[in-house]
């Protein structure tokens, strides 16, 4: 986050090499979570302890594990970026928005405290708002922005709706606290509350039916969408669930909606990937398939399943980024992302072809990357399902089978064959550019060759992090051939040759399904279109209604909401008592009180506009006879002040006015007149009310004793004011204040509005 | 307006009800009067000489945007909620000081004087600007 704010500053000392030094930083970053051991006690702040919010960091495995992922693959990303976008001016703003994710991003992921992740939540969406709509001057990079933004951002709030049910149902927001809970489950709120968050989950990490942002949202450049929507943000919902999994996990419907719903996302998006030609779509498809899968196994709750969905985060994102950043890095050398026209390229970008090479065989599920274990191990888990294995298996076998024809056409198939037509001018990328994803490539490989060493015992507390508490978790690139092991191995001979199958007949598949399968993919965006051009027609229409722009319509609606609202408190009151108890009368009281009679009467009646001016005026001095009379020399001394410059003011605008005339039809004269009856007669029945004794004695005889004492003033009015509630007057002077500004500003405008029409 | 009489009084009559207006403000705190009740004084002086001569003429007099006066009588009621809080208490907590002067005469300073000066500075501001402006559109 600090980062974030130097960095545009450093652009402009060391434009050449913004990247690589901010790279080196997040690096150092990434060094200290990786000498860190983990544990699962958290680091708690109080930010705001009345709201049980604290900022509370849980360095646990999972925790660990995931801030090792986004800063490790965040420095490689700063370096892409500084080659991706060499000598854009906009680069600066990227890497400061880069940053900022990336700092909301660790809150996400080490967040112990719901509500501090919530926070952190809405601070990515924004950041991946800023992000996808980096290209602000298209309009395809805008509306796939507002949609990322307005989906995601929808599931936030119904996050945060379930996120308060939660905390009421368990008394804390802090992740500690909820785990061990007891009785949550079985308590009312459990069912709402789990599912709100599920759709906050769902909609953040691209589940089906709330996917199609994902894909839409490649309109960012390519950095972007390596590590936002692959490697990082749209893991932020898979590792929310993970974490609430010791709280929420094991019942019916937790295993029911994480398994259809991830199951479904997992056909959905490998199957999709297929159909799709664009390197980048295609690679989105089978990030939503990839985390389709990590629900599912989230869902099936089981210890193999979690060490199974720690093994494939990992490998996902480290193959999945190298994917992408080879897929930039094509894009980059010969200008098209077109999956039918590249090939031959290996020839020309020899260490690129490396790097997709290794991530495409782990995405493969090969033997010995990273990928192939995550694979045996998830289908250990499906094997081991409790309900519905079968059908898990099923889906399994095919979406793995789907990866690994999809893997072949990303990484392997433009660089294989004959040099395409373009390939002449095809050229290896700077350093910036192959030094990630040739990383991650070899990480993969060197992760599966040593079966998870230096990691292992990260995995193991990661997935006992999600799980509850410690368990092992054996990572073995050879597992035997006994018993499930023997099971899932011959899975994955089988989904060599399916995958194998559906390569070579991606062509014909994607002409075959393809018109098909993409309306039912596409509806849920149709839907999406339909809302959100349907909430922009309602909105013009109550506005429409609303702000008719008719000044005696306004005033009505404000003067019967105060009444409404008035006479509702007074109706609670419980002692309410309105008494006529009046004093002796005096002949000068009888006197002003004609005389405020008479003016309203002429100020209503007047035929003249300039006399009913005259006449409220009138009014008005009586009013401030009355209150000097009472012993309110303040009041008065405001009031004659008020209606001098209020007189000045109606004089001032009357010039501008149209003709005395009779607009209004006898109803609408009518109508008025009960309102206004209506008013007057709850002023007076407040004034009566206040004058018996509803309100506080003691309060204004405190003001009264204290005000010389603690105020040095003896003027009561004058020291409440400016001293015991001064921070009222404050607040009137701003409202005050904003109020002539927009005076001012709309009688400037007007001029030049004339002029326009 | 084109009168003699009111331009030649105005002219007295606008330094008096300025220099009441600040008088109204000062004493607030012990006898009516106060910021609000001031600065609606001088806002009423001002309008008295915009009326007499034009607007123009008043604008030129004041040298500052009314808005900009309201502005800084909003910082300064804010500043004046400062020192309350650099001492450990609520926002807006009210500090006084005495000044002995010689001849036993005693000033009591404090911040919600300070305050009170703000209030009358906004109330100028805004009524100058909603006032002013009104009247340069009248003229057109």
């Amino acid at each position: 986050m600090v980062l974030a704010v130097i960095a545009p500053a450093l652009h402009r000392v060391a434009p050449e090499h913004t990247g690589r030094v901010l790279a080196l930083a997040v690096a150092a970053l990434f060094s200290v979570f990786a000498l860190t051991p983990h544990e699962a006690a958290p680091l708690v702040y109080a930010w705001a302890p009345s709201l049980d919010l604290h900022v509370s960091l849980l360095f646990d495995g999972l925790g660990k594990l995931m801030a090792l992922i986004v800063s490790g693959i965040g420095s490689l990303i700063l370096l892409y970026a500084n080659g991706y976008l060499h000598g854009d001016a906009r680069l600066p703003r990227l890497y400061a928005t880069l940053l900022a994710f990336m700092g909301a991003m660790l809150g996400v992921v080490l967040g112990g405290n719901l509500l501090f992740i919530f926070v952190c939540w809405e601070l990515t969406s924004v950041t991946s708002f800023i992000l996808i709509g980096f290209d602000h001057e298209r309009p395809a990079a805008r509306a796939a922005a507002l949609q990322a933004l307005l989906v995601t951002g929808a599931g936030g709030l119904c996050l945060l709706a379930g996120v308060i049910l939660l905390g009421q149902a368990a008394g804390s927001y802090e992740l500690g606290a909820l785990a061990s809970a007891p009785g949550l489950r079985e308590h009312g709120l459990y069912v709402p509350a789990l599912l709100l968050i599920l759709a906050g989950a769902f909609t953040k990490s691209a589940q089906v039916p709330f996917h199609f942002w994902l894909p839409g949202a490649m309109e960012a450049p390519t950095p972007i969408s390596a590590y936002l929507h692959s490697a990082t943000m749209v893991k932020a919902g898979v590792v929310l669930l993970a974490r609430l999994n010791p709280a929420l996990g094991g019942t019916e419907l937790w295993f029911g909606m994480l398994c259809g719903f991830g199951g479904a996302t997992m056909l959905l998006g490998n199957l999709g990937s297929l159909l799709l030609t664009d390197l980048k779509r295609v690679l989105a498809y089978s990030t939503v398939g990839m985390l389709g899968t990590l629900v599912l196994l989230i869902g099936i709750g089981t210890q193999a399943a979690l060490a199974a969905c720690v093994t494939m985060l990992l490998a996902h994102a480290l193959y999945k980024g190298a994917l992408f950043m080879v897929a930039g890095g094509v894009d980059h050398a010969v200008h098209t992302r077109d999956t039918t026209r590249l090939s031959g390229l290996g020839r020309a970008m020899p260490i690129t072809w490396a790097a997709a090479s290794m991530a495409a065989l782990s995405c493969m599920g090969v033997l010995p990357l990273l990928g192939f274990i995550a694979k045996e191990k998830s289908y250990v888990a499906a094997l081991g399902a409790p309900e519905f294995a079968l059908w898990i298996v099923a889906a399994s076998l095919v979406a793995s089978a789907a990866a690994f024809a999809m893997a072949a056409i990303v990484g392997v198939r433009p660089f294989m064959g004959r040099p395409m037509e373009q390939g002449a001018h095809a050229h290896e990328g700077s350093f910036d550019l192959w030094l990630g994803p040739m990383l991650l490539g070899v990480c993969s490989l060197w992760l599966g060759a040593t079966a998870g060493w230096p990691m292992a015992e990260l995995l193991e507390a990661a997935a006992g992090s999600i799980y509850g508490s410690e368990f092992e978790v054996a990572l073995k690139l050879w597992a035997g051939t006994e018993g499930v092991y023997g099971q899932a191995l011959l899975l994955s001979g089988a989904t060599v040759a399916i995958g194998a199958f559906l390569f070579a007949l991606r062509a014909p598949l994607r002409s075959l399904a393809g018109g098909l399968s993409f309306a039912t993919a596409l509806a849920p965006q149709r839907v999406y279109q339909l809302l959100y051009d349907g909430s922009l027609g309602v909105a013009a229409q109550i506005t429409r209604r609303v702000q008719n722009g008719l000044l005696n319509s306004y005033v009505r609606t404000v003067v019967l909401t105060l009444v409404g609202i008035s006479l509702w408190s007074l109706w609670r009151q419980p002692h309410l008592v309105v008494s006529f108890s009046v004093g002796e009368i005096r002949t000068y009281e009888i006197g002003i009180v004609a005389l405020i009679l008479v003016s309203c009467l002429v100020a209503v009646r007047s035929e003249s506009r300039m006399a009913a001016i005259v006449a409220l005026g009138v009014a008005g001095l009586g009013v401030t006879l009355v209150f000097a009379l009472f012993s309110g020399p303040d009041l008065a001394m405001t009031q004659i002040m008020v209606e001098t410059l209020t007189v000045l003011l109606f004089v001032l605008v009357f010039y501008h006015l149209p003709q005395y005339a009779r607009l209004s039809s006898s109803f609408e004269r009518v109508r008025d007149l009960v309102v206004s009856l209506i008013f007057g007669g709850l002023m007076t029945l407040l004034v009566l009310a206040a004058s018996t004794d509803i309100l506080d004695a003691p309060l204004s005889e405190f003001y009264a004793q204290n005000s010389l004492i603690k105020g040095h003033g003896r003027n009561v009015v004058n020291v409440i004011l400016v001293d015991f509630r001064a921070l009222d007057t404050l607040g009137e002077i701003t409202v005050l204040a904003a109020a002539a500004i927009g005076v001012v500003a709309m009688l400037r405008l007007k001029p030049a509005h004339k002029e326009g029409a | 307006m084109n009168s003699l009489i009111l331009r030649t009084t105005t002219g007295f009559l606008l330094s008096l009800l300025v220099l009441f207006s600040v008088y109204l403000m000062l004493r607030g705190h012990n006898a009516p009067g106060g910021g609000f009740i001031g600065g609606l004084t001088a806002t009423a002086a001002l309008t008295l000489y915009a009326f007499a001569f034009d607007v123009a003429t008043v604008r030129k007099m004041l040298r500052i945007d009314p808005l900009s006066v309201a502005g800084l009588g909003l910082v300064l009621a804010l500043v004046s909620g400062l020192p309350g809080m650099l001492g450990g208490d609520a926002f807006l907590t009210s500090r006084w000081a005495v000044l002995a002067l010689p001849g036993g005469t005693e000033i009591h300073l404090g911040t919600p004087l300070l305050f009170d000066f703000g209030v009358y500075l906004v109330v100028i501001g805004v009524g100058c600007a909603v006032l002013l402006t009104m009247a340069e559109e009248r003229g057109e």
